[in-house]
């Protein structure tokens, strides 16, 4: 991975949360549908590595932006699915908002 | 215990034995599991699909500090805690109706139990020190059993918002209740001591202790053990 690509992953990374949180607006899901998820819209172009994403939504979790539930399958293993919150929802589009408006200013800038 | 599952369970090896830890390792096998299984089906041998599924476990470190903070939450969170004393609580409350309630009281609650033991209606004052000594009894049984009365009833109204991780006899009734019963020989044991050799009532109520002792210890005790049991068994 050269410097550059690097670079881009770290500013992505910092962004995780908001990332998580849009996938799961649309609909609940359990963590590897996520990471599936985030490989998929990207085209392969970004992979959140599992630790950081776990970490990501316990810390979620513990601030009540999302909650954990047990899904019901009756074959393999029990998935934990998330959901999001109605306070996850407003630090969801707050986040977008600060988002845009620094994607504009460095629009203008650069 | 598979390979993914004694993967997973060396990753959190150093982990404390919490709920918490115990459902990110659920969670971890069944995800490992599903994108094994990916890899497998786009031509992966199953030794090749192992080795790149976990590649991305080598830094676990963020984890572990999400996953701490989670357990310091999940040991002072308020409902375990206000637990712990409701069921304290029921002790006094019911030691208190033994005592008053059943007015005809002998705080010398031992001397009861060798009159009931030899003649158990001579006298009714101690008669009534022992219903009153049996309902406090009950109260400190419902303290025990609090916790996994309300386990069981949480379970059945929100199926999916609590983790089965199954019950096990040993660790989460037996070795509370054996708990529970050596704690209340030792106080009642040096209450005895206290009483017969120094003829002072030091504790006049001793078995308010007994409970308010107990309840407590009790409630954190199953709040602990019920995280004990591992993460594979799925009935409760």
């Amino acid at each position: 991975m050269d410097t550059e690509q690097q670079i881009s992953r770290e500013l992505i990374r910092g962004h995780i949360d908001a990332i998580v949180l849009r996938l799961i607006l649309e609909k609940d899901m359990y963590g590897f549908e996520i990471y599936k998820a985030i490989i998929n819209k990207t085209e392969g172009g970004f992979e959140l590595k599992e630790p950081s994403m776990y970490s990501c939504l316990r810390r979620l979790d513990s601030l009540g932006h999302i909650k954990a539930y047990w899904g019901d399958e009756t074959h393999g293993g029990r998935r934990r699915y998330y959901s999001i919150s109605e306070s996850g929802k407003a630090y969801y589009f707050k986040i977008r908002k600060d988002w845009e408006f620094a994607r504009k200013i460095i629009d203008m800038l650069i | 215990m598979d390979r993914i599952e004694m993967f997973v369970e060396n990753l959190f090896k150093r982990s404390p034995k919490t709920l918490e830890v115990s459902s990110q390792k659920i969670e971890i096998v069944a995800d490992l599991r599903e994108k094994i299984s990916g890899e497998i089906n786009k031509g992966k041998s199953f030794e090749e699909a192992f080795e790149s599924a976990t590649a991305s476990y080598r830094d676990m470190e963020e984890l572990s500090v999400a996953l701490d903070k989670s357990v310091r939450s999940i040991f002072i969170n308020r409902f375990s805690c206000h637990l712990a004393w409701l069921s304290a609580a029921i002790g006094v409350l019911f030691m208190f109706i033994s005592f008053t309630v059943f007015l005809k009281l002998n705080p010398d609650i031992y001397v009861s139990i060798a009159k009931l033991v030899s003649d158990p209606f001579s006298d009714p004052d101690y008669l009534g020190a022992i219903i009153g000594g049996t309902i406090g009894m009950f109260g400190a049984l419902t303290g025990i059993f609090l916790y996994p009365i309300k386990c069981i009833f949480v379970f059945r109204k929100k199926p999916n918002e609590v983790q089965r991780i199954g019950f096990n006899l040993k660790t989460q009734l037996i070795w509370p209740f054996l708990c529970w019963l050596l704690i209340s020989v030792v106080l009642t044991a040096g209450n005895l001591y206290v009483y017969y050799n120094f003829d002072f009532d030091v504790l006049v109520y001793p078995l308010i202790v007994v409970f308010l002792a107990t309840g407590p210890i009790d409630a954190l005790l199953f709040r602990y053990m019920y995280c004990l049991p591992g993460y594979k068994a799925d009935a409760m």
